[in-house]
């Protein structure tokens, strides 16, 4: 009995170890960054984010990155001006309560003014209430980033400055500046209009399933990972056996 | 059948155990390859361009869990018909390119089975 671990520890099974390690080693961190992907998207995690004190937008993501998932669900503060009021814009079918309405939204100029974000100031039961005119000047906002809505939720169609969702495409082509990826539900604004529109909660993130998803791949990683130390260990056992059976003499390499 | 530098017996789908593995292995490349051509052209379209995960949801963990059948089903059919490790590798990769899987499967059978 020549021992396995002669087989084993011949330069070509040892290198070929080696390769083993590091594949496992790559798919075990990739199974653990799908297992963070999950957990970011659990509603634990939307919870804690939504406790964390609001931070500068900026300071998060600027006007050419799409709306990360760590930051939905953010409390943010933004310092700049109301675009003017021809640029506001209702979001119909939205009841507060039992009462019929619709949410407001007026674009915040940041920076030089070429580019907005999109604010969420609130409810109004109709476009010609009071509180639903547009606010002007400077102002800072705390808000909670949301994200565009997927699709429209109603068949009804955009009618003047009334849109059928919350959804940034549609604003998009409205306006003549650059508009940040994601609308913020506002909490407060300084200073703050003297007829303004009823507070909203911000709406929770979807799930969709999506999260199991990555578990689901999380556990496939670290199935090929243990695949190719198991893979090693059948081939490497394999030829120690086909070396064993030859008579001394013929082996070949 | 064997060429001159060919050390390694030859295996045919006469040897022991072959001819169940190729099946076993022609199964399971066939559903892999069509789950991949599912996941490529219609459930990842439907993801980032329509905006709809639901398919993703369902054929994108599936088809890695049959993957990892598929990897078992070459692993398997390439140790009984003593296949090289380089074989072993590049039938295992033809499982995550479309379509190649089904040359992949072609090739196999034809050379085991001449």
């Amino acid at each position: 009995m020549t021992g396995i671990w002669r087989t084993a520890l011949s330069p070509r099974w040892l290198g070929l170890l080696v390769v083993a390690l590091v594949l496992a080693a790559v798919m075990t961190v990739l199974g653990s960054w799908q297992l963070d992907v999950y957990r970011s998207k659990t509603a634990e995690a939307t919870t804690a984010r939504a406790a964390q004190p609001p931070v500068p937008l900026q300071s998060l993501m600027s006007v050419d990155d799409g709306l990360s998932r760590k930051v939905v669900g953010r409390q943010v503060s933004i310092s700049g001006r109301w675009a003017p009021a021809a640029d506001q814009v209702f979001v119909s079918d939205r009841p507060n309560g039992d009462q019929p309405g619709l949410w407001v939204v007026t674009p915040l100029l940041v920076g030089d003014g070429s580019s907005a974000v999109l604010v969420v100031r609130g409810w109004v039961p109709d476009p010609s209430a009071p509180a639903a005119a547009a606010p002007v000047g400077p102002v800072s906002v705390v808000g909670t980033m949301v994200a565009s809505e997927a699709e429209d939720a109603s068949d009804a169609a955009t009618r003047g400055r009334v849109l059928p969702s919350l959804r940034l495409p549609t604003i998009v082509g409205m306006v003549d500046y650059r508009l940040y990826d994601g609308f913020v539900v506002l909490s407060s604004s300084t200073p703050s209009p003297a007829a303004a529109p009823a507070p909203v909660e911000p709406p929770a993130p979807p799930t969709d399933h999506a999260g199991l998803r990555n578990i689901a791949y999380a556990v496939q990683w670290w199935i090929f990972a243990a695949f190719a130390l198991f893979m090693w260990w059948r081939m490497m056992t394999d030829d120690h056996r086909a070396r064993s059976a030859q008579p001394p003499g013929t082996v070949s390499a | 059948m064997s060429t001159p530098h060919e050390t390694r017996p030859a295996v045919t789908i006469a040897t022991p155990g072959v001819a169940g593995a190729l099946t076993r292995y022609r199964v399971i490349a066939y559903i892999v390859g069509v789950m991949l051509l599912l996941l490529v052209f219609v459930a990842m379209p439907l993801k980032y361009f329509a905006d709809d995960p639901s398919a993703m949801n369902v054929i994108g963990p599936l088809h890695g869990f049959l993957y990892v059948v598929y990897l078992l089903g070459t692993f398997d059919l390439g140790r009984r018909a003593r296949f090289s490790l380089q074989k072993m590798v590049l039938v295992a990769l033809a499982g995550t390119i479309p379509f190649l899987s089904f040359y992949a499967e072609r090739k196999l059978t034809h050379e085991l089975t001449r």
